[in-house]
C-alpha cells in the first residue's frame, strides 16, 4: 500500500479572539482546539497514521500552560496516530522555548517535536526532513539544508518546512523566502509547507495545507488538511476540517438590482448560520429605497449569523429626483435632506443616511 | 376685520351695583383709565370678555363670578365699531333666561338678539373664545404679561403669520425629528457642553481601559521575555562552568598543588625539629660556659679571700685603737656636763628668790587697788539704796490727776455758763464784788455777788444747777485726796515727783551696771582681795638683777646643751667603734672559714689544671655540634619560603574552587527562581493576554469610531435641520420681527427680538449679541412680552384687522426711563390700533397722555 499521510499547518492554538463577544470568542477557541479531533477523525477515515504539522502549532512563543498542554492531551488521546510537530515562526524552537517546556514535561510517545534539522524515519523507506525555526528570524531559507541532509538510498524524502515562498506566505522573513523548487532541488518527494493559511500549491510537489480551522477573513481556501499519497504528491487531496466559516464578501451595488439578488451569495451559503462569521464590504451606488431593503437584510444577518462585520462606508447612496427625501411631506425635512445630499463630504452622506434611518424608524 | 371699543357700561357686576359704571367716548387711539385699587378695573375687563364671548344664558364659573354682590344678574353694554359699522351689544346674564341684543348705532336699531346676536358678535370679534384669536393674544391682564404664550395664542400668531409662509402647518414632523435627534445625541454628548456621555463615554472608557490593559500586558510580556533571556544567559553560563573538562582540569591543578605543598610541609616540620636541636645545643653550650666561668670565679675568689683575711686582721687592730680613743673623749665630755649642771642649779635658785620678791610687791599693789574699788562700790550701793527709796514711794498717776483737774474745769465752765451775767451798759461807778465794771463789760455771778451802783449796793443771788456743783466738788475732793496720797501739794508737784521717780529708776539701772563693772566677781571677792594678808620673803634679794640672772642661766643652759651634745657624739663614736671592732672580728672569721672551704673544694693546683682542661674540651665539642645544627636550620628556612608559596597556591586554588561552587550554586538558585517566575508567567500566558488586549483595544476602538461616526452624523443632521428651521422661522416671523423692531428700538435702544421654534421670543439681539430672554430681568421680560403683543397688534392693524390691545396694570416692573419709552411705544401703536390702558398709578401714567376715561353712572339706553 502506498504511504499516505496528512499534511496540516498553522494551527496557531491559543489565539484569543478577544475582539468578539465572550460567547463567540469561547466558541472559536474551542473550535480551534477541537480541530485536532477532527484531524484525527479525518486521518482515521483515510487510514492514515502520520500527521505532519508544518509549523505554527501554537500562536505564541510563550503560551500559557493551559494552551500548551490541552492540545498535547488531545493528540495523546489519539494514540493510534503519530503527530509530527514542526516549530514555526510563531513558536520557534530554541533555548527556553515552549518546546523545552514540553520536553521538560515529557511528550507522549505518539507526539514528536521536530526541533532539530535531522531526518527522522516515518516508515522503513520514508523519512521526514524537518526545517524547524529556531528563532523568530532565522535569516535564511530554512530548507537549504535539505540539499545536504543525507538519507539512506532509496528512502523517500518528505520535506517539512514553514515560511513564505516567493509571492506567498504571511511574510515572517520575507528577505529569505523558501525556494519553490526546493522539492526538485533537494530530491524531495513532497514538500509540506506551512505559513500560508489557505490551501495553495507553492511549487512542484510543494503545497501549503493551510490552517484546518480559519481564524480570519480571507478568501484563501482555509479550513482543510491535505491527504498526501505516495505517487500522487503533485495532487494532494484536500479534506475540509473547519467548523466555523469565515467569509469575506465584497459586494458592489448596482442601480436597479434587487438587494436580495445582490446578497444572494451570502444568503444562500451552505453552512450553518450560527457557525458563519461574515465580513461584508459594500461598495457601489444604491438608491436610498434600495438601501432600506439592504438594511433589512443586514438586520436579519446580524441576528442569524455568529458574527457580522457590515461595512457600508464604501456604499454610495443615490439621491436622485426619484429616490431622495426632498419630496418628503415636511418641507423642513425635505430641505434638510436636499442640503445634505448636495454636500459631497462623507459626514453629510452619513447624516443623510441617518436621517433616512430615523424617518424609517418613525 | 378691524375692531374698536367705543364705550363700556355695566351694572350688577361684582361690586358695581345698580348705579354701575360707564366708560363712554373711548377713542380709537390711546385710552387710559386711571383709578385706584379696588375700583374694579379688572371687573370691567372681565365683563368685556364675558359680554363678547359668553352666552347670556350661561352658568359657567366665569359668568357666576360676575354676579353682583346682591346676587343681581349682570348687565353689560358694549359699543364697538368694526368694518361692518358701529354696534352696541347689550347683554343681561341669567341662567337659562339671559338676554342678548345687538343694535346698530347710532340708530339703536336692533339687528339681532340672543343666539344670533352672540354668533354675530363672535364673527365680528374673529374668535370664539376669549383666549383665541387676536383678542386672546392682545388682552394683557394683570400678571399675565410675563407668562409664556398659551397654545391658542401661539396658534393665533401662527395663524397671523400663515399667510406669509404657506408651508407653516408642515413643520411638526421636523420638530419631532429634531427632538429625536436631540434624544439620540444625548446618548453621546451633553447638550450644553458637548461633553461625552453615556454611549460615547462608555466607548471612550472601554478604549482607555483596553489601552491600559494592553500596556499592562506588554509590560508583563517584556518582563517575561527578560526572564527568558536572563535564563538563557544563565543556563549558558552554567553549562560553561559545569563542563566536565574544565572541572577536571581545575581539580588536577589543585591536587598537584596540594602534593607539592604536602612535601614542603614535611620539610617545614623538620626545620622545627632542627631549630629545637639548635636551641638545645645552645643551651648545653651555655651551661658548659657557665660551669667554666663558675670554676674560674671560684679560683679567683680563693685568691681574693686570701687577701681579705689579711686585711680583716689589720682592720680589727685598727678598730680596737679607735674604740679606746672614743672612750676617753666620752669621759671628758661627761665631766664638763656635770660642772655646767651645778652652775645651772645655782642660777635657778637665785631666780626663784628674785621671783618671790617681785610677787610680793605685785600683791601689795593689787590689794591697794581692791581696797579703792571696794570703797567705790560701797558708795554706789548707798546711791542705789537712796534711789530705790524714791522708786519705792508708790504709784503716782499724773494722768488721773489731770483728768480730775479737767473734770473740775469742765464743771466750772458749765457753772459759768449757767451763771447770770451782769453787764454795765453805760454809765460808770458800778462794781461787782468790789471790782469796777467798765461800760460794755459783763461778769458772771455765781452764788451771791455784791453789786454796787453808785451808792447803792445790791446783793445778787444766783441759783446754780446742783448736779454741776456736786460734780465739781466730787472732782475737787478726789483730786485733793490723790495729791495727799502722793505726798504733793499740786499737780505740778506731782509731775515733778513723777519725773524724780523716773530718774531714780534710771539711776538704779546705771548703778547696778557700775557695781557689776567694779565687782564683776561680787563684793565678797573684792572684800577678800582687799583684806589679803601679805607675807614678805625672808632674806635679801639677789645681788644681780633678774635680767642678768636670766642671761647667765641662758648661757649656762646653752653651754650645757653643747656639752651634752659633745658627750653624746663621743659616746656614739665609742659605740660605733665597738661595733666595727666586733664586725671586723666576725668578718675576718668568716673570710677565713670561706677561704678554707673553697681551698678544700678546688683541691690542689694539679686538680685545678685538670678540671680546667676538661671544661674547655666540653665547650669546644658543644660549639661544633651547634654550628652544624645552625647550618641545617639556614638550609631548611630557605625551603620554608617555598612551602609557604605552595600553601598559598593551594589556598588560592581551593578558594577558586569554592568560588566556582558558590557561583554554580548561585546560578542554580537564580535559574530556579527564574524558572519559578517563568512558570507563573507561563500559567498566565503573557502573549495571549497581550494579543487579547490588543484585540479588545481594536474592538473598543472600532466601537468608539462607530460612536464618533454616529455622533458626527447626528450633529451634522441636527445642524442642518436647525439651520433650515431657523431660516424658515426667520422668514415666518419676518413680519412680526419687523413689527416689533421699531418698538424694541424705542424701548431698549437698537435691537431685535429672535423667536424660537415655539414662536415665543427667546432672545434679544443687541449690538450683535444674543441674550436669552430667560436670563433677563423680570422688568425686561415683562417689557419684551408687552412689546411682542404690541408688535402683533401692529401686525393685525397693518392687515386691516386692528384689534384693541388692553393692558391691565401692566408695566409694574418698568423703571421711570423705561416706562417713558414704553409710553412712546404705546403712542406709536395707538396710531395704528386702539390701546386701552387700565392702571392704578395715576400720577405715573399722567405722562402717557391719551384719552382719559372718566367713569360715570350707567344709564341703560335700552
Amino acid at each position: 500500500m502506498a504511504f499516505r499521510f496528512l499534511h496540516t499547518a498553522d494551527w496557531q492554538l491559543g489565539k484569543p479572539f478577544a475582539g468578539f463577544s465572550p460567547d463567540l470568542s469561547s466558541s472559536l477557541r474551542d473550535a480551534r482546539l477541537a480541530m485536532i479531533d477532527r484531524l484525527a477523525a479525518a486521518a482515521r477515515q483515510e487510514g492514515v497514521q502520520h500527521v505532519l504539522v508544518a509549523g505554527d502549532v501554537w500562536d505564541q512563543a510563550m503560551p500559557s500552560d493551559r494552551v500548551l498542554l490541552q492540545p498535547v492531551d488531545r493528540m495523546a488521546a489519539a494514540a493510534d496516530l503519530e503527530w509530527w510537530l514542526l516549530p514555526g515562526n510563531h513558536d520557534p524552537a530554541g533555548p527556553e522555548s515552549l518546546w523545552q517546556r514540553l520536553a521538560a514535561r515529557g511528550l507522549p510517545a505518539n507526539i514528536h517535536a521536530l526541533v532539530d534539522a535531522t531526518p527522522v524515519a516515518l516508515a522503513d523507506d520514508v523519512m521526514v526532513l524537518p526545517a524547524p525555526w529556531t528563532s523568530k528570524r532565522p535569516g535564511r531559507d530554512t530548507t537549504e539544508i535539505f540539499e545536504t541532509m543525507p538519507t539512506p538510498a532509496g528512502v523517500k524524502r518528505i520535506g517539512l518546512a514553514h515560511g513564505g515562498v516567493i509571492g506567498f506566505g504571511s511574510d515572517p522573513d520575507a528577505s529569505h523566502p523558501i525556494d519553490p523548487n526546493r522539492a526538485e532541488k533537494s530530491g524531495l518527494s513532497y514538500l509540506a509547507l506551512g505559513d500560508w493559511h489557505g490551501t495553495k500549491e507553492a511549487g512542484p510537489r510543494a503545497w501549503y495545507a493551510g490552517t484546518p480551522e480559519p481564524d480570519r477573513f480571507r478568501n484563501n481556501e482555509a479550513g482543510a488538511t491535505l491527504l498526501v499519497e505516495e505517487g500522487q504528491e503533485q495532487h494532494p487531496k484536500r479534506l475540509p476540517t473547519k467548523l466555523f466559516s469565515w467569509e469575506m464578501h465584497q459586494i458592489t451595488a448596482e442601480r436597479g438590482r434587487d438587494p436580495h439578488d445582490l446578497m444572494r451569495g451570502v444568503l444562500d451559503a451552505d453552512w450553518p448560520a450560527h457557525q458563519r462569521l461574515l465580513q461584508i464590504d459594500l461598495s457601489g451606488r444604491l438608491p436610498i429605497e434600495e438601501r432600506r431593503k439592504l438594511q433589512m437584510i443586514e438586520r436579519d444577518l446580524a441576528a442569524r449569523m455568529a458574527y457580522l462585520d457590515w461595512r457600508d462606508r464604501g456604499l454610495e447612496i443615490a439621491f436622485s429626483a426619484d429616490d431622495t427625501l426632498d419630496d418628503h411631506a415636511d418641507p423642513v425635512i425635505a430641505e434638510t435632506a436636499r442640503r445634505l445630499a448636495c454636500d459631497e463630504d462623507r459626514e453629510a452622506k452619513a447624516a443623510l443616511l441617518l436621517l433616512d434611518d430615523l424617518l424609517s424608524a418613525s | 376685520m378691524s375692531f374698536c371699543f367705543d364705550a363700556i357700561r355695566l351694572r350688577y357686576v361684582r361690586g358695581f351695583g345698580a348705579e354701575g359704571v360707564a366708560l363712554d367716548n373711548l377713542s380709537p387711539g390711546l385710552n387710559v383709565l386711571s383709578q385706584p385699587n379696588e375700583f374694579g378695573k379688572s371687573t370691567i375687563l372681565a365683563a368685556m370678555k364675558a359680554a363678547l364671548f359668553y352666552k347670556a344664558t350661561a352658568d359657567s364659573k366665569v359668568v357666576r363670578s360676575l354676579y353682583g354682590f346682591d346676587g343681581d344678574p349682570p348687565e353689560i353694554e358694549i359699543d364697538f365699531t368694526t368694518d361692518k359699522g358701529a354696534r352696541r351689544l347689550s347683554k343681561r346674564f341669567r341662567k337659562g333666561r339671559g338676554e342678548t341684543k345687538l343694535f346698530e348705532r347710532p340708530s339703536l336699531k336692533e339687528i339681532a338678539r340672543e343666539a344670533d346676536a352672540e354668533r354675530e358678535v363672535l364673527r365680528l370679534v374673529g374668535a370664539d373664545k376669549p383666549e383665541n384669536g387676536p383678542g386672546g393674544l392682545l388682552w394683557v391682564e394683570q400678571g399675565s404679561a410675563l407668562s409664556d404664550l398659551e397654545a391658542p395664542q401661539k396658534a393665533a400668531i401662527a395663524e397671523a403669520l400663515a399667510s406669509e409662509v404657506s408651508e407653516l402647518s408642515s413643520s411638526e414632523e421636523a420638530l419631532r425629528l429634531g427632538q429625536t435627534i436631540a434624544r439620540e445625541l444625548a446618548e453621546f454628548e451633553t447638550a450644553k457642553t458637548g461633553k461625552p456621555t453615556k454611549k460615547l463615554l462608555a466607548a471612550l472608557t472601554d478604549v482607555d481601559e483596553a489601552e491600559a490593559a494592553l500596556a499592562t500586558a506588554e509590560t508583563t510580556l517584556t518582563t517575561a521575555q527578560s526572564y527568558r533571556d536572563r535564563l538563557v544567559s544563565l543556563n549558558a553560563e552554567l553549562r560553561e562552568r559545569a563542563q566536565p573538562g574544565n572541572v577536571a582540569r581545575d581539580e588536577e591543578e589543585l591536587a598537584q598543588a596540594r602534593t607539592v605543598a604536602q612535601e614542603l610541609r614535611r620539610k617545614a616540620e623538620s626545620l622545627s625539629h632542627t631549630e629545637q636541636t639548635v636551641t638545645r645545643l645552645n643551651g648545653a653550650k651555655d651551661q658548659a660556659l657557665d660551669r667554666l666561668e663558675r670554676w674560674e670565679r671560684d679560683v679567683k675568689r680563693l685568691q681574693e679571700l686570701s687577701e681579705l683575711v689579711g686585711m680583716a686582721a689589720a682592720n680589727e687592730a685598727e678598730m680596737a685603737d679607735e674604740a679606746g680613743m672614743a672612750k676617753g673623749q666620752s669621759e671628758e665630755c661627761a665631766a664638763a656636763v656635770t660642772s655646767l649642771e651645778l652652775h645651772q642649779k645655782s642660777l635657778r635658785v637665785s631666780l626663784r628668790r628674785a621671783d618671790a620678791f617681785e610677787r610680793f610687791a605685785q600683791n601689795q599693789a593689787r590689794q591697794d587697788a581692791a581696797q579703792r574699788t571696794l570703797a567705790e562700790v560701797k558708795k554706789c550701793m548707798a546711791d542705789k539704796n537712796a534711789a530705790a527709796a524714791i522708786v519705792g514711794r508708790g504709784a503716782l498717776n499724773v494722768n488721773a490727776l489731770r483728768e480730775l483737774e479737767r473734770d473740775i474745769l469742765v464743771a466750772e465752765a458749765a457753772l459759768d455758763a449757767a451763771s447770770p451775767e451782769v453787764e454795765l451798759v453805760n454809765g460808770a461807778d458800778a462794781a461787782l464784788d468790789g471790782v469796777d465794771l467798765e461800760p460794755g463789760q459783763a461778769r458772771r455771778v455765781r452764788g451771791e455777788a455784791k453789786l454796787t451802783v453808785g451808792a447803792a449796793e445790791l446783793l445778787v443771788r444766783a441759783s446754780l444747777p446742783r448736779d454741776l456743783i456736786e460734780r465739781r466738788d466730787r472732782a475737787r475732793a478726789e483730786l485733793a485726796l490723790q495729791l495727799e496720797a502722793a505726798g504733793v501739794q499740786s499737780i505740778d508737784q506731782a509731775e515733778a515727783e513723777a519725773a524724780a521717780r523716773r530718774d531714780a529708776s534710771l539711776d538704779l539701772k546705771r548703778l547696778d551696771e557700775e557695781i557689776k563693772r567694779l565687782a564683776p566677781k561680787g563684793l565678797s571677792d573684792l572684800e577678800t582681795n582687799a583684806a589679803l594678808e601679805l607675807v614678805e620673803p625672808e632674806g635679801e634679794p639677789p645681788d644681780e638683777p633678774r635680767d642678768e640672772l636670766e642671761r647667765q642661766l641662758s648661757d649656762t643652759e646653752a653651754g650645757l646643751e653643747q656639752a651634752r651634745a659633745r658627750l653624746n657624739g663621743a659616746r656614739t663614736r665609742q659605740e660605733e667603734f665597738d661595733k666595727k671592732l666586733i664586725v671586723s672580728r666576725a668578718e675576718a672569721q668568716v673570710r677565713k672559714q670561706e677561704m678554707e672551704q673553697l681551698a678544700l673544694d678546688l683541691g690542689t693546683d694539679e686538680d685545678r689544671a685538670a678540671a680546667r682542661k676538661e671544661l674547655e674540651r666540653a665547650i669546644t665539642e658543644q660549639a661544633a655540634q651547634l654550628a652544624e645544627a645552625e647550618r641545617a636550620v639556614i638550609e631548611l628556612r630557605q625551603g620554608q619560603k617555598d612551602h609557604e608559596a605552595a600553601e598559598r597556591r593551594v589556598k588560592r586554588l581551593e578558594e577558586a574552587k569554592a568560588n566556582r561552587e558558590r557561583k554554580l550554586t548561585s546560578l542554580k538558585v537564580e535559574i530556579g527562581q527564574l524558572e519559578g517566575q517563568l512558570m507563573q508567567v507561563y500559567q498566565q500566558g503573557p502573549e495571549e493576554s497581550r494579543d487579547a488586549a490588543a484585540e479588545r483595544l481594536e474592538s473598543a476602538q472600532a466601537r468608539l469610531d462607530r460612536c464618533e461616526a454616529r455622533r458626527s452624523a447626528l450633529k451634522r443632521l441636527k445642524a442642518t435641520l436647525d439651520a433650515v428651521q431657523s431660516e424658515r422661522r426667520d422668514r415666518l416671523l419676518k413680519p412680526l420681527i419687523e413689527a416689533t423692531t421699531p418698538l424694541i428700538d424705542q424701548v431698549f435702544g437698537v435691537g431685535a427680538l429672535r423667536f424660537g421654534a415655539d414662536l415665543t421670543p427667546h432672545s434679544l439681539e443687541r449690538e450683535g449679541v444674543l441674550q436669552d430672554v430667560d436670563t433677563l430681568s423680570a422688568g425686561a421680560r415683562e417689557q419684551i412680552a408687552i412689546v411682542t403683543r404690541l408688535g402683533m397688534a401692529r401686525l393685525y392693524a397693518g392687515r386691516g384687522q386692528g384689534v384693541p390691545i388692553i393692558l391691565d396694570d401692566a408695566l409694574i416692573y418698568a423703571d421711570d426711563g423705561r416706562t417713558d419709552r414704553l409710553f412712546d411705544a404705546l403712542q406709536l401703536v395707538a396710531e395704528e390700533t386702539q390701546v386701552i390702558v387700565l392702571t392704578c398709578h395715576e400720577r405715573r401714567f399722567d405722562a402717557l397722555g391719551g384719552n382719559r376715561l372718566e367713569p360715570k353712572a350707567f344709564l341703560p339706553s335700552v
